[in-house]
């Protein structure tokens, strides 16, 4: 099965009422639907909300969803929308929103650039965070050249295993193989600095 | 393409890696092994996920909603859910429940209109032998008696006049009704509407002849809402 199959197969075990097939596919799906949202959305409060409220939609109306299309391209449509009618929402009472902000209020702009996930909250949330990105960066700097390349490729170019292996010339068993490593050895690295 | 069991952590690792790159070749058993071990895809999620935005750049601070969104999927009523035949054998249930509460109280109303009726046919009848109404008490009217003098009364001809006719209708005692202004006629009280008048007995004389099983009970009713004026 193909990635997208495997999707619908968990669509489908989740409209007979498999809970944890739906789970599975918000697991995988959540991050990505978050980073959309704060395209359009700069409180981050309200992409949490917007968040919870495509996989809610997208839950209630799984009957409807026919697999014509990809379901990341559902929920993503979904979350787009989703968006959208908050910045409609937004705009009808915009008035009073711009009246207390002194008229400065840009919150109705969409796609502007993705602050919303910010980091916020208190400064200890802050400090934690910072520690975070050094062990990421620190690990990341750490892994083998092969192991480092192979995880670039695919997170930062967004290469697919075949072009990997193409562009580093070995078997896609080795792609695979590097990327899992990788992965591995930085999931270890961060472990103490995750803070639940 | 390589396929994984996730029975162990590290293949579960490895199957999530792989998952999460949409570079994953399952089947259904391994879609089974992966969802035996929602926390540890969710683990292993959460940490893929920060690695790859810290490398694109990305501010990191994505939430996992995972328990927020459940909290709010567990609100749904069970109707609302996905689930298939579940669901629709609920719902089935659930409209048969009304549907028999519906045929039950469309029955009684019925019963209740056809008792009704047969209640009120047979007061009538049994009225009409037994009971003696105002109307009945009163029995003829001077009226009835002259419009029946008249109908027994010799015909006139054709081509009588009007004022052979007026006079006709004078000698027998019959109401004249004319479209005329009054000319100071006197009207009867049940025509003026006079308290202790009686019904119309033109709408009486109607009512018995046209629906005599209602002849008892229905002409004063009847008459009551007429405007006498």
């Amino acid at each position: 099965m193909s990635a997208e199959e495997n999707d619908k197969a968990l669509v489908a075990r989740a409209r007979k009422g498999d809970r944890r097939a739906f789970d599975l596919l918000v697991l995988k799906y959540q991050h990505r639907v978050q980073r959309l949202i704060a395209r359009y959305i700069r409180d981050p409060e309200q992409v949490f909300d917007l968040s919870q409220e495509t996989f809610i939609k997208a839950y209630r109306a799984l009957e409807r969803f026919r697999g014509d299309s990809a379901f990341y391209t559902w929920i993503y449509r979904i979350a787009v929308n989703t968006a959208k009618n908050q910045l409609a929402s937004d705009a009808r009472g915009g008035y009073m929103v711009s009246l207390n902000s002194g008229g400065s209020d840009e919150s109705d702009e969409p796609m502007m650039e993705p602050e919303a996930l910010r980091d916020g909250g208190t400064p200890d949330a802050l400090a934690a965070t910072e520690e975070l990105k050094g062990a990421i960066d620190r690990a990341i700097s750490e892994l083998p050249e092969d192991l480092r390349t192979a995880l670039t490729l695919r997170e930062m170019e967004g290469l697919s295993y075949d072009e990997i292996a193409a562009v580093m010339d070995c078997p896609i068993g080795t792609v695979r193989s590097r990327i899992f490593r990788a992965r591995e050895a930085t999931e270890q690295s961060i472990e103490p600095f995750k803070g639940g | 393409m390589k396929q994984r069991q996730a029975n162990d952590p590290t293949t579960l690792r490895d199957t999530v890696s792989d998952w999460w790159d949409d570079e994953w070749q399952a089947g259904e058993r391994e879609i089974d092994a992966l969802l035996a071990d929602v926390d540890g895809v969710r683990s292993h999620t959460r940490d893929y996920d920060l690695i790859g935005s810290r490398l694109r750049g990305e501010p990191l601070v994505t939430r996992d909603l995972l328990d927020s969104i459940n909290a709010r999927l567990d609100e749904i009523p069970d109707a609302e859910r996905p689930g298939g035949g579940k669901v629709v054998s609920l719902s089935t249930a659930r409209n048969w429940q009304s549907r028999r509460v519906w045929q039950g109280a469309m029955a009684a109303s019925l019963f209740a209109a056809v008792t009704a009726v047969g209640l009120t046919l047979s007061t009538g009848e049994r009225s009409a032998v037994d009971v003696e109404t105002p109307m009945q008490a009163e029995g003829e009217t001077d009226n009835d008696r002259a419009v029946m003098a008249s109908l027994n009364a010799q015909q006139l001809p054709e081509d009588a006049s009007p004022a052979a006719l007026a006079a006709k209708a004078q000698q027998s005692g019959v109401v004249q009704v004319s479209t005329a202004p009054s000319n100071g006629s006197k009207l009867p009280d049940w025509a003026t509407g006079r308290s202790g008048a009686g019904p119309d007995p033109y709408v009486v004389t109607h009512y018995r002849m046209a629906s005599p099983e209602f002849g008892t009970t229905g002409p004063e009713a009847r008459a009551t809402t007429f405007d006498r004026k």
